[in-house]
């Protein structure tokens, strides 16, 4: 079957939005394919960044992507939006993924705080959107540095709060708080709205 | 876990931080609370927006093979609204017991205020945790009007051989509602049950179901009530008291 391309990635950058995720409910795969053009990259990228593994990566891609199809029917607006669905899932089963990893015992704790600070620099990452991104950076800035490493740690490393306490060296209590109020602010920064 | 404490995993929610049990209570609390299921949503959306900045091309030949896979792969229906069954009756009454738990912890928050203890907690954790409890209590209007009528107090007591025993005494309301958790399980042909005493004796409110945790009874405090106590009795209750109480929670008048 032929399916339908997306536009070109000169256009400005599509969403998804809850009328696509609709139609692929309804089992329509012409849709699905038009969703995987809009989120395969996104979607990818975080996996890969979480994981760094290219093969697990992959393998936990194509997972996401499945689970995005069956559960479709499972997306309620009232939940935020398409994408941040879609990037639940795949940040869900890629930490899930570390943390199965992990228990066979092979995380550098080290390397990865060393990370925290530099998590954009990867030059093999395609930033397909460059204003996005700076938004981040410039909204992480305005973070206080524990705020900052709480979040990026739990979202990037796929860390659990007593894995960050132990890491920073704070208590359990003070890494949640951290992470929310930190995410309150990136929020705020963002402009973002459920 | 103390609403506060629950209500500062939002973060750690939206980024899958926390382990699964804390995760279920988390999602239990989101059912109850409004204006934290808001805050979730936002903070899951702030999350989305930082996994978006690092995209990277999975390889081409992946397309092919998703789609390929998708095409033979069932999909879920969509969730309908669950029927009145025996499992959800069993959820409910587990979602009731948890609101117990919640509102144990309001009314601690009461019972310190009581005690004096207040300086403890910030004005501000305070009215936060009395904004939660109207929330949370939505639907337990009359226990929550019952708690933070005015005059309200709270009584808390141990229970001799274990547990905890507590009293709220709404005097504008002329109720008083008990609440007892932890109580050591009684042989089979024994029960708990509760007396209303005034200074005219003692008044059966009845005997405490078995079996797990116990739901708050409410009930009329009598003209003179004094306080509750709460004796073990043959199995079905007594008329009167025929046992030491393992509890007396007095109602400050």
């Amino acid at each position: 079957m032929e399916l339908v391309r997306p536009r070109t990635a000169e256009s400005v950058p599509e969403q998804v939005g809850p009328e696509l995720l609709e139609q692929v409910a309804r089992g329509d795969q012409a849709a699905f394919g038009r969703l995987y053009d809009l989120m395969s990259g996104k979607v990818f990228g975080l996996i890969r960044r979480v994981l760094r593994d290219e093969a697990q990566s992959e393998e936990v891609f194509q997972e996401v992507m499945l689970e995005v199809w069956r559960k479709a029917s499972r997306f309620d607006t009232a939940l935020g939006s398409p994408s941040a669905w879609i990037m639940t899932i795949a940040h869900r089963r890629a930490v899930d993924r570390v943390r199965s990893a992990q228990a066979a015992g092979d995380r550098d704790v080290q390397a990865a705080r060393l990370e925290v600070d530099t998590p954009f620099d990867n030059t093999s990452e395609q930033a397909a959107s460059r204003l996005e991104q700076r938004q981040v950076r410039r909204c992480l800035s305005f973070l206080t540095s524990l705020q900052r490493e709480s979040v990026l740690l739990a979202y990037y490393q796929g860390y659990t709060c007593p894995e960050v306490a132990s890491l920073l060296r704070i208590p359990l209590g003070t890494v949640k708080t951290r992470m929310r109020d930190g995410l309150i602010r990136l929020r705020d920064c963002m402009g973002v709205s459920a | 876990m103390s609403l506060i404490e629950l209500h500062q995993l939002s973060g750690a929610w939206a980024m899958n931080a926390l382990d699964d049990n804390e995760n279920k209570a988390f999602e239990q609390h989101l059912r109850e609370c409004e204006s934290c299921a808001a805050e979730a949503a936002e903070l899951r959306e702030t999350a989305a927006r930082l996994g978006a900045v690092t995209e990277h091309a999975p390889p081409p030949a992946l397309r092919a093979r998703v789609l390929a896979v998708a095409a033979q792969t069932r999909q879920l229906p969509p969730a309908t609204p669950p029927s009145e069954t025996r499992a959800s009756a069993v959820l409910a009454e587990r979602r009731w017991l948890k609101r117990l738990g919640v509102l144990a912890a309001a009314a601690s928050v009461l019972a310190a205020v009581a005690l004096g203890t207040q300086a403890v907690r910030s004005n501000n954790e305070l009215s936060r945790e009395v904004d939660a409890l109207r929330q949370v209590t939505a639907e337990y209007n009359q226990l929550a009007a019952l708690m933070s009528s005015p005059g309200a107090t709270t009584v808390s007591r141990s229970v001799e051989h274990g547990g905890t025993g507590m009293a709220v005494y709404a005097p504008s309301q002329n109720k008083v509602l008990f609440l007892a958790g932890g109580l050591p399980q009684l042989p089979a042909d024994r029960s708990y049950q509760l007396w209303v005493v005034a200074a005219d004796g003692p008044q059966s409110a009845g005997v405490l179901p078995t079996g797990g945790k116990l739901p708050p009874m409410v009930m009329e405090a009598l003209a003179g009530t004094e306080k509750l106590a709460l004796t073990v009795e043959p199995r079905g209750g007594s008329k009167g008291p025929t046992t030491a109480p393992l509890v007396v929670l007095p109602l400050a008048v």
